[in-house]
């Protein structure tokens, strides 16, 4: 099926090799505008790696990505790897961008992590304030002295805060302590933290690990709900395959690094090497 | 009843706080007798709120942001000497850098500043080498930054203290002698004439520490604390920022130096070593990390305990005992087992990661009285219930040990060591477990 939105984030030959052992390996993927895309694969099939790759947080050791048409990273084999690299399209690349994770934040790729990482010290306020940070322009001696542009912009960054979390049914917890919350509300701070950042591009790490039917259900359709609010477009990792199925447009399966399939939930759920992965083939 | 007030009877309550506590400082300097025991109050409230400074600049380092850094000391010596070398007046110059021929520089700004626009020449004269030696202290640190705060937590701190360590006998090398007078004493600079001064100096610092912690780079400071990871995915330039609150702290820990040069009134690199670098840490520590109140509480009550109320400890004679353990040095042995036992039992400190507020504590003042009645009921109830708790104990402890005596016999006997259960639908009944 092709697809005439634009790309947001394309990953080319995206591979990942931590000394002798490839993480991912060639992962080459697509979001499209305002598409919700499913990240699956079994335990250790290097879904978060590729997220990290994509954020920053790690150099990928082949590949390249581009963020809404832009190459904003790539890399090929260099020094010791020359010799050790393990993966394909080996010289296809010759560049070296590298790029820190608040650089890409402030392209507009906002990410929550698998483990949820609120800010223990602040309020549910604080945190999402925080993220405000960095649209904010004045000095840090105009901020100590509060001058007028300083004062305006810490008015702003409140109002926007406390309509956000209105808009995440946070707004009745904004002063307790992030980490006082339900854990299915700090997953809902967490992803509003994120779009504190003004993304285009959101990258949600299980959103739904540890969550009830009734209560993934209810994520769904936030998911949704936001993706449309916030003109966003959505590439999510999952295990809940409820959820995947539910709202994902089109679904990438990871296997050892490998990837193994791709297309529409109807086509993931049919395709025998998937089954394989996850059931295990006959042998 | 829980006391809240609008912020305008909270600016005027603090106004009128500060304004009576540095009148009560300023009289008390000048009125009270050398030697008696209030004198020595001023003099802690004097060292103290220096401490307080340098303690704070800490806590903004190590409580706010997350880096553990131990140069602390080393910034205040270079605050200090570049206080003190441009304020020596000409005519001294001889005497102090006696070794070095008067030293290079022959001139001291407060007297040329005096001698063009009288007194507010001498205050400018004074602030201008306070301000420069803040700013001086600040490009070091900018430039001590750029590798050391690359590394996390414990690496963080050995490569500050280690600077430290450089910076201090960098200044005392013999070669810096007609600047820093080498390993001798510097001298004879300009003082202040009023225990006043340094609180004055020291309260606007820390208030501007505070302004910079409830801004929003105050908070970006506290998610780098939190979660760095989470930190910079939220956009926030990690090393910008850390070198922003190194810069600042070691600012105002460069402005303390300049004071307690002035307090001091002669100073040396010898003193500020590490032990200086662990008593700040200590007061940061018993204040509560993370707290600019706690930093302020525990400076003044380290102050007091070190130079007053523990002076005893080092003369032989404490509170009316009398020991041989009690030599010079020993106030020290007392500071190490209170930091152990602060850091095993109270590990928050005094306020934890909270900040003084009026509210509270007029809260908690309106609460005194009743609670103060209320407390020998309670201690009542305390014990009683720690009694409780003992009998039921003990009455358990007994059963189990008539448990095992049965146990044993049962044993010695042969007999099984379960005791065979009635025979039901549900219950299966043991087997005679023999030897």
């Amino acid at each position: 099926m092709m697809d005439n939105r634009e790309v947001v984030l394309r990953l080319s030959d995206i591979t990942m090799q931590f000394g002798g052992v490839v993480a991912v390996d060639n992962l080459n993927l697509e979001v499209h505008k305002n598409e919700i895309v499913g990240l699956i694969g079994p335990n250790g099939a290097g879904k978060t790696t590729a997220f990290n790759c994509i954020t920053g947080v790690y150099e990928p050791t082949n590949g390249a990505v581009e963020i809404n048409g832009k190459v904003v990273i790539e890399n090929h084999p260099q020094g010791k790897m020359k010799d050790a690299y393990k993966g394909r399209n080996n010289g296809k690349y010759t560049k070296a961008i590298t790029m820190l994770p608040d650089k890409v934040t402030k392209l507009g790729v906002a990410r929550t992590f698998q483990n949820i990482r609120l800010f223990k010290g602040m309020s549910v306020l604080e945190n999402v304030m925080v993220a405000m940070h960095m649209n904010q322009t004045e000095s840090v001696f105009g901020a100590t002295f509060r001058s007028k542009k300083a004062r305006m912009e810490e008015k702003a960054m409140k109002e926007e805060a406390l309509e956000l979390l209105k808009k995440v049914d946070l707004y009745e917890n904004r002063d307790d302590l992030a980490t006082s919350l339900p854990y299915g509300k700090q997953r809902h701070l967490e992803i509003a933290r994120a779009l504190a950042t003004h993304p285009s591009i959101l990258l949600l790490d299980e959103p739904a690990a540890g969550m009830n039917p009734q209560e993934s259900d209810d994520l769904m359709r936030f998911i949704g709900r936001i993706r449309d609010e916030f003109d966003l477009s959505i590439l999510m990792i999952e295990h809940h395959m409820q959820v995947i199925m539910g709202i994902c447009e089109h679904i990438y399966v990871l296997n050892y690094g490998g990837q193994i399939a791709d297309g529409t939930p109807a086509e993931i759920q049919a395709n025998p090497a998937v089954i394989e992965a996850y059931l295990g083939g006959d042998e | 009843m829980e006391v809240r007030l609008n912020n305008k009877t909270k600016a005027a309550l603090s106004a009128i706080a500060v304004a009576l506590f540095l009148i009560f400082v300023f009289l008390g300097d000048k009125f009270i007798p050398a030697g008696s025991t209030w004198k020595m109050l001023i003099t802690v409230i004097e060292k103290g709120s220096i401490y307080a400074l340098v303690a704070a600049s800490m806590n903004l380092l190590n409580g706010f942001t997350g880096l553990f850094s131990l140069g602390q000391a080393g910034f205040m010596l270079i605050g200090a000497y570049s206080y003190a070398i441009f304020t020596i007046p000409a005519g001294s110059h001889e005497k102090v850098y006696q070794y070095f021929d008067g030293g290079i520089i022959k001139w001291s700004l407060v007297e040329i500043l005096e001698g063009k626009i009288g007194i507010l020449g001498h205050y400018i004269g004074m602030f201008i080498p306070m301000l420069g030696a803040g700013l001086f202290v600040a490009v070091i640190a900018y430039l001590i930054g750029i590798p050391v705060l690359r590394l996390k937590s414990d690496y963080l701190a050995i490569a500050t203290l280690g600077f430290a360590e450089i910076i201090r006998a960098f200044f005392q090398w013999n070669t810096l002698g007609p600047v820093t007078n080498g390993s001798n004493v510097l001298r004879k600079y300009t003082t202040y004439g009023n225990a006043v001064f340094p609180v004055l100096i020291g309260g606007i610092s820390i208030a501007l520490i505070l302004l910079l912690i409830n801004s929003t780079y105050g908070r970006a400071f506290k998610a780098i604390r939190d979660d760095e990871i989470a930190a910079e995915a939220m956009g926030i330039n990690l090393f910008k920022h850390k070198e922003i609150s190194f810069v600042i702290s070691s600012f105002f820990a460069g402005i303390s130096g300049a004071l307690l040069a002035m307090f001091q009134t002669t100073i040396n690199a010898t003193p500020f070593n590490t032990v200086m670098t662990y008593e700040i840490l200590l007061i940061v520590v018993i204040g509560g990390i993370g707290s600019i109140t706690g930093s302020v509480i525990g400076a003044f009550l380290f102050t007091a305990a070190s130079e007053w109320w523990l002076r005893g400890l080092d003369s032989g004679r404490w509170l009316g005992i009398s020991s041989s353990l009690m030599r010079p040095g020993f106030r020290k042995v007392v500071f190490a087992v209170l930091i152990m036992l602060i850091v095993l039992f109270y590990a928050q400190g005094i306020m934890g990661s909270k900040e003084f507020s009026w509210d509270r504590f007029l809260t908690w003042w309106k609460r005194l009285p009743s609670n103060l009645k209320a407390w020998p009921e309670r201690h009542r109830a305390k014990s009683e219930a720690r009694k409780e708790a003992r009998a039921v104990k003990a009455a358990a402890k007994a059963k189990a040990k008539e448990a095992k005596a049965d146990n044993e016999a049962r044993k010695a006997s042969g007999k099984a060591l379960f005791t065979p259960l009635p025979m039901s639908d549900h219950v299966i009944v043991f087997e005679k477990e023999g030897k």
